[in-house]
């Protein structure tokens, strides 16, 4: 890892809090939504991330402190993919809605506006402290610097 | 102190004595690349960051698809990167002053 390694790492995270809050906001936007291309109500989209890099297991610890082995590589976070939930849609009695059935009962995504804001102020606090990492590397570098003045 | 009292404690200290360390310095300086070689690298990677920083924040500007934090990011590498060039510049030419201002 270089010196902008922080970086790398701080800028895949905020890469993925912001796909994270895109989520978000799309489910919010089709809370009421009661078509799909697939057919049926909305289904709530889940964001998956997972650890980029290898993890460091306690062999290659071992020999990096050793010096026998090749330096871990430290990754970031990547996103997986983006998944549908997988739970039943709220059924709301309105008849006179063209997508009602043959009971009157129309199919509305499970989204709850609540967990979905909660969601959204996770998302952006979290951008906001992998910010400050970057700023903090920036610091440092800018520390390492001044050593030469 | 007493001489002898200062190469024993070398000894035990580990340290080489100054004909010794001098001898690896001249092998250290022999084996190493040279000065501009290194100016010439380190130019050409600030170069590289540099051209990276702009094609993000031109992609950016442009809204093809560019992410905000990554123009920032590089911005700020091709900043750190080019600062830490001209230190070394700096230093480089202070050096070279400090040579030609050497009075006998």
């Amino acid at each position: 890892m270089n010196l902008f390694g922080v970086m790398e790492v701080s800028g895949s995270a905020l890469e993925a809090e912001r796909i994270r809050a895109e989520v978000v906001a799309s489910n919010m936007a089709n809370a009421e939504t009661t078509r799909t291309a697939e057919g049926g109500p909305y289904q709530r989209q889940h964001v998956v991330f997972s650890s980029a890099g290898s993890q460091p297991s306690f062999a290659g610890q071992l020999l990096g402190t050793t010096g026998g082995g090749a330096d871990q590589e430290i990754g970031g976070v990547q996103v997986t993919g983006v998944v549908a939930d997988q739970g039943a849609p709220l059924r709301r009695f309105d008849p006179g809605h063209p997508d009602a059935d043959k009971d009157g009962y129309v199919s509305y995504p499970d989204i709850n506006p609540l967990t979905e804001m909660v969601d959204l102020m996770g998302a952006t606090r979290a951008y906001g402290l992998n910010s400050s990492a970057v700023q903090a590397e920036k610091g440092m570098l800018t520390a390492s610097l001044d050593i030469l003045k | 102190m007493q001489p002898g009292a200062i190469a024993s404690y070398a000894a035990t200290a580990g340290i080489g004595l100054p004909a010794a360390s001098a001898g690896a310095g001249t092998a250290a300086a022999g084996s190493g690349a040279p000065f501009g070689d290194l100016l010439k690298n380190a130019i050409s990677g600030v170069d590289g960051l540099e051209q990276q920083a702009s094609t993000a924040v031109e992609g950016l500007l442009r809204g093809s698809g560019v992410d905000v934090h990554d123009a920032m990011i590089a911005t700020q590498k091709a900043d750190i990167s080019f600062e830490l060039a001209l230190a070394v510049r700096n230093k480089a030419v202070a050096a070279y002053q400090q040579v030609m201002g050497m009075q006998f």
